[in-house]
């Protein structure tokens, strides 16, 4: 492949043509652990939003087609791809009690402030079990991407945590928040020689063993529950562990190499999850993970299109009209941009030469209404990968406060994970079906 | 569908057994987390408008109400609860077609299930009083690698702490994952290539390095301004683009297009008196700038000479430094061009900016970066509009130092031992040597703790085989002391006996020294303290004296303030200053504000005066810029510090409420916000933290075509039930405060419409008592002390403690308060208290 693109200020340029003009090169290489995989496996992608969105210009008013109800003045980006997604309504995170946190339990459904003892907790989130099932023969179980807020999760409506990710003692699991770390955890570099690689796994094993050894005489010495806090310092190391082993069992497969010149580190807003979108798309097509999430950027995304208010003033939209307007903006912009990572989804090439989107599962939604509603939270629903849902409607739950996890446990099955519940899931969204 | 219907799926689908289970003989006191509700207010409630569809003869929803059970043991008893809660406050229940409440009663009882709830809650997460080992947090760490290596390290480079309820000193709400484990590795080995750039040269002699700013401005505004009049002369003779040479015949109609600001605002700031002895702050000299290498284990001193051309507004006299990560403060200027005056601040740089380049410029907004004429126009009415309106003149540039503390780093005296810095060390390229460094090194790293044979071995053999494969000496003790600052006996604050059920268990002396420090500090114990004996009394109460009269004190007093007055909400305020009337806000006045709240909690703890100064003082701590932002007098310091100022007998000014960073965290940019205000002062000084207003409650409907006061607007939330529970107790408080306006400055009248109508600031607190203005409803919440005094008393033991506190606490907080009380809460006497408290010293 070759770099066309030489230098930062047109590498810019190029992003910004977005999909009409240029757009970064798929690759065409499917470089799977496994040669013998022929038919393409599930992909499902989870993108959080934090904050919600305008309450009477971007929620549809009634149910049906969107082909015969038509898009709201928010959803109406995604005209070209009105018969490709599903929008369910009435669904609420019923754990969910924190009006800033759109993203803290989206993924788990747990009630965390809800545990004895304990003034937080949360639980797994239903990407990782995904993870589990479709990540054992990737390079990346998944990739959990995020980006840094300046102004604190509470205020992007993302809530506390660092990603829409969540392991399995409920600890956040942190994400790669800036592009230019995915495109070097994606793509070739010089430092990927296999001997290279094999000998700093190796180096790296030896420090870990090393701080072990400090670790392990001091809990010898700690009563119960400052072992709990030394057993996340080791659960820490442990997965730097794993992480190596799994480095070292793909050192010799080696990675694609990049299409276009690493990004800016400081990019951000709009261009950042313009290119994240991007590089998802790659790492899926080249079989690189299977299981993506997204905590999208709130606050450098309203300054990246000019708007000057911090996320959490404008979540109070109510209060002037610029305010509103802006609100609406906002709207229009998220559904662009998640347009325009439709369009690349449905250019890139899947193995059987079948469009990736095809193979996909992709939800796009939060915890937060609007404002600081936590109930009928928005849910958008796209890709061909869940073969049973027929796409291009508007659903509107017969039930209020429809559990959000019936929708996770719906879309698990819907990927091929074996799972009957999940968190306080009462069923599936037979609905999605009809 | 009937309304009943509407039930939330939860509420539902808990089963008439599940309430009935819950029903029982247990008396609430016999379990220690259980909670009573109060039945006598809810009961008649339920019995009126519920048990009709939910009792003997209908269970709707198979809910009933007749027969519940008013404990609460557990977790999903809470959430039953809470589930009535939410269809109460969602106006879902009672259904429409059914006996209403009126809005009075339903508001009584939501703020009884509210309150009771919420308390349930807290018994049912109490921990008693168990303190979780923690990691240091950003301060911490910065202050302890300060202690260690003599430099700090910005707050944004260190692996972040989480966003935390309670305190950054909280280990329960802590946590680590595998990346801070690299990051902290990757950081660690950071700091120890910082250190070999520093550590092991001696303290540099002080020198002055001047930078005259004229240089970079006046020649260059000469030379353009020439080759502009140079290209009109060819173009009046006829002359081509490309003859002109210009780019383009687009360039050259751009520049003729905007000849104005291009050629005569200079020509005209050329022809200021003083061009060529200095630089004149204004649209065509936006900022000057000097910059010098320097050694980060000192401070600097910058200077700037200048003074003030013409008679200006006050906000005109201040100029604001910055480097190129942050804004350092701000400075007035008294003198005038042709009689200048210096002024000076002090500087330190951490890890990874040892190239200092200060700027300065008039202290603007920065949104007038392409031009201030607006805001001149705004602040000084029209001006004649060619003039460049310089008011600032700056003479020169001065950057002086290292100014180093009297203590060197404990590296230093590791590597040197009684070597003075950058003499003969010991070690230095002695391979054999290296287990030796490496074992005193971790022991400093790890507060005085051996570290383990094993652990110094496997440091060595990283050494080792870094040297045989060619690495050099330094880059190899990089590696090691890269896993030393990532290892868990450094990061963790970690007391062996802690947690331990016996009665008679306690902290070592090490341990409490290090508790000790870490509270008043926020870094390691100095030799001092380490070798007190704490189990000594006197000894102890007088090293407690000690560390409190110490400059490092200040740590407590910054990380405390800043998290118990909320930095963070503060700074997630974006201030429209682009509108008409806050345009007197900017990214000086900005940060001024929260160091004003910090210097004036400084002033308590020096002073050790009442807490109820928080409520009302008769001084504000204030610099230039925020006196000039007040309306007040300020003494030519010719410093950018912060002064105590004594208040006029009838000022509104004095206490927490009156200060900027208050006052802007209660607005939402744009206007006022009294219902934060009033909620913000009913938790911070009435310990009466509002419940959190409930999910999913819609925002209020836009304001109506008729112009409202805000006041009026605000009201509307009193209208709804739901609302009425909770803003009737603290919207009243905030209109108190109406007359500052959203960035903190004095209104008469507020605008309304086209009209500006006088600002209404009286109201009757739920308690019954009335104020009408400001400074009566200090005397109202004066009337409270008590409870400041046991907010700020909960606040600061949480922090000190390094977790929240419960209700297994009351006892000792009361004992705490009632030795406090006859001396009126003096500050400093409280965190003394605290220090010497048991509760402190017990694991």
């Amino acid at each position: 492949m070759t770099n066309f693109i030489t230098n930062s200020t047109s590498r810019r340029s190029f992003l910004r043509a977005g999909s009409t003009v240029l757009a970064i090169p798929f690759l065409e290489t499917f470089a799977s652990a496994a040669d013998s995989i022929k038919t393409p496996p599930k992909r499902v992608i989870f993108l959080g939003g934090g904050f919600g969105f305008t309450a009477d210009t971007f929620y549809p008013k009634q149910a049906g087609r969107f082909s015969e109800i038509g898009l709201t003045e928010g959803l109406a980006p995604l005209q070209r791809h009105q018969d490709d997604i599903t929008m369910v309504a009435n669904m609420t995170n019923v754990g969910a009690t924190d009006p800033h946190g759109g993203s803290v339990s989206y993924l788990t459904g747990a009630n965390v402030e809800g545990t004895p003892g304990k003034r937080f907790h949360n639980s797994i989130s239903c990407d990782q079990l995904i993870a589990r099932h479709l990540g054992s023969e990737t390079r990346f179980a998944s990739l959990t991407l995020s980006a840094n807020e300046v102004d604190g999760g509470q205020n992007s409506g993302h809530g506390k945590g660092l990603s829409l990710a969540w392991d399995d003692s409920g600890n956040p699991i942190p994400g790669i928040n800036r592009p230019i770390d995915l495109y070097y955890m994606l793509f070739a570099s010089s430092d990927d020689a296999p001997d290279k690689v094999h000998a700093r796994l190796k180096e790296k094993q030896s420090i870990l063993d090393i701080v072990k050894i400090n670790a392990g005489s001091m809990k010898r010495t700690l009563g119960k529950d400052d072992q709990d806090k030394l057993d996340e310092y080791f659960t820490g190391v442990r997965q730097v562990e794993t992480g190596l082993e799994r480095q070292a069992k793909w050192a010799d497969i080696p990675k694609p190499n990049a299409p276009f010149e690493a990004p800016d580190e400081g990019l951000t807003g709009e261009e950042a999850i313009k290119l994240m979108y991007d590089m998802m798309i790659i790492a899926l097509q080249t079989d690189a993970t299977r299981v993506v999430s997204y905590r999208l950027p709130v606050c450098s995304l309203l300054s990246s299109i000019g708007i000057k208010l911090m996320a959490h003033s404008l979540s109070h939209y109510g209060f002037s009209q610029p305010r509103i307007e802006a609100s609406r903006q906002r709207d229009k912009k998220c559904m662009a941009l998640l347009a325009h990572f439709l369009d690349r989804l449905k250019e890139a090439k899947d193995i059987d030469g079948s469009r990736l989107y095809d193979n996909c599962i992709v939800s796009y939604g939060t915890n937060i209404r609007s404002g600081h509603e936590l109930k009928n939270v928005p849910a958008i629903l796209t890709g061909g990968g869940a073969k049973e849902i027929k796409h291009g409607r508007h659903i509107v739950l017969p039930k209020e406060d429809t559990p959000l996890a019936n929708y996770w446990l719906t879309l698990m099955q819907q990927a091929g994970v074996p799972v009957e519940q999940f968190s306080h899931s009462t069923g599936v969204i037979s609905e999605l079906f009809g | 569908m009937t309304a009943c219907d509407k039930t939330p799926l939860v509420l539902r689908s808990f089963l008439v057994v599940a309430l009935l289970m819950a029903f029982g003989t247990t008396l609430a006191a016999e379990l220690p987390q259980a909670s009573l509700l109060p039945e006598s207010k809810l009961q008649p409630f339920l019995q009126t408008y519920c048990v009709q569809c939910h009792g003997p003869k209908e269970q709707n929803g198979q809910v009933r109400f007749d027969q519940v059970s008013w404990t609460i043991t557990r977790n999903d008893e809470a959430q039953r609860w809470q589930d009535v809660l939410d269809v109460l406050n969602s106006g879902d229940m009672p259904p429409e077609d059914v006996k209403q409440p009126d809005n009075d009663e339903l508001a009584r009882t939501l703020d009884v299930l509210t309150g009771a709830l919420l308390q349930a809650r807290r018994r049912l997460t109490d921990h008693g009083g168990e303190i979780k080992m923690r990691r240091l947090n950003r301060r911490e760490y910065s202050a302890t690698i300060r202690d260690l290596f003599g430099f700090d390290v910005a707050l944004d480079d260190i692996p972040e702490d989480g966003e935390i309820a309670s305190f950054d000193t909280v280990g329960a709400e802590q946590f680590f994952s595998s990346a801070h484990f690299e990051k902290y590795l990757e950081l660690g080995k950071k700091i120890a290539l910082e250190s070999f750039r520093f550590n092991y040269s001696p303290r540099r002699e002080v020198t002055s390095e001047r930078t005259e700013v004229e240089t970079r401005v006046t020649q260059q505004m000469r030379d353009n301004l020439a080759d502009l009049d140079k290209k009109l002369a060819m173009k009046e003779a006829g002359a081509t683009w490309k003859e002109m040479g210009f780019e383009d015949e687009g360039e050259m109609e751009i520049i003729f297009r905007q000849w104005d600001s291009r050629a005569e605002v200079p020509r005209r700031y050329l022809q200021y008196p003083l061009v060529d002895s200095g630089a004149y702050i204004s649209d065509v000299a936006k900022w000057v700038f000097a910059a010098r290498h320097i050694d980060i284990r000192g401070e600097y001193i910058v200077r700037i000479r200048g003074g003030i051309h013409g008679q200006h507004d006050k906000l005109r006299q201040i100029v604001r430094i910055w480097n190129n990560h942050r804004t350092l403060g701000t400075i007035r200027l008294n003198g005038t061009p042709e009689s200048p005056e210096s002024v000076e601040m002090r500087v330190r740089q951490p890890l990874d900016q040892s190239h200092l380049a200060v700027h300065v410029r008039e202290n603007v907004p920065e949104n007038t970066i392409n031009t201030l004429r607006g805001y001149l126009n705004q602040l000084e009415g029209p001006g004649e509009i060619t003039d460049p309106r310089a008011a600032v003149w700056l003479d020169w540039i001065e950057i002086e130092g290292p100014f180093y503390p009297e203590r060197r780093p404990k590296i230093e005296d590791v590597v040197f031992r009684d070597q003075p810095t950058g003499g003969s060390n010991p070690y230095i390229w002695d391979d054999a040597k290296m287990p030796e460094l490496i074992e005193k090194f971790a022991f400093e790293a790890f507060r005085r703790r051996q570290p383990e044979p094993e652990y110094v071995a496997g440091l060595h053999d990283v050494f080792q085989k870094h040297r045989a494969a060619g690495m050099n000496h330094r880059d190899a003790m990089i590696e090691v002391i890269g896993i030393i600052l990532a290892s868990p006996a450094f990061l963790f604050l970690q007391e062996e006996s802690s947690s331990s059920v016996k009665s008679n268990a306690s902290l070592t002396n090490r341990e409490l020294a290090i508790r000790l420090s870490y509270f008043l500090w926020s870094c390691p114990p100095d030799e001092e303290l380490y070798a007190a004996d704490l189990s000594d009394a006197a000894v102890y109460a007088q090293q407690v004296d000690r560390m409190m009269a110490d400059p490092k004190s200040m740590a407590f007093c910054d990380g405390f303030i800043s998290q118990w007055a909320e930095f963070d909400k503060y700074d997630a305020i974006t201030i429209d200053n682009s509108e008409r009337q806050h345009f007197r806000f900017n990214e000086g006045v900005q940060q001024d504000a929260k160091r004003e709240v910090q210097e004036f909690f400084g002033k308590l703890m020096e002073e050790n005066l009442p807490a109820s100064n928080l409520i009302d003082a008769d001084f504000v701590t204030v610099n230039a810029a925020l006196a000039a932002h007040y309306g007040l007098d300020f003494p030519n310091t010719k410093t950018d510090e912060f002064r105590k100022v004594t208040l006029p007998a009838d000022s509104p000014r004095g206490g927490l409420m009156t200060q900027a960073a208050f006052l802007v965290t209660g607005s939402n940019g744009e206007r006022t916000s009294p219902v934060i205000r009033g909620a913000l002062i009913m938790e911070k000084l009435l310990h009466d933290k509002p419940n959190p207003p409930p999910p999913n409650v819609p925002e209020l409907d836009k304001a109506s075509d008729k112009p409202k006061t805000n006041r009026e607007m605000v009201e509307l939330h009193q209208a709804r039930a739901v609302c009425a529970s909770c803003h009737k107790k603290m919207d009243v408080i905030g209109f108190g405060l109406e007359n500052f306006d959203t960035i903190g400055r004095w209104r008469d009248t507020e605008k309304v419409g086209n009209k500006q109508v006088p600002i209404e600031p009286g109201g009757t607190l739920y308690d019954g008592s009335a104020f009408a203005n400001v400074q009566e409803l200090k005397q109202v919440l004066l009337s409270h002390e008590d409870a400041l005094a046991k907010e700020l008393l909960h606040s600061m033991l949480t922090y000190a403690l390094g977790r929240t506190i419960e209700f297994s606490d009351a006892d000792d907080v009361e004992s705490l308060l009632a030795k406090l009380k006859p001396d009126d809460y003096r500050v400093h006497s409280m965190i003394r208290e605290i220090a010497l408290h048991p509760l402190f010293q017990k694991p």
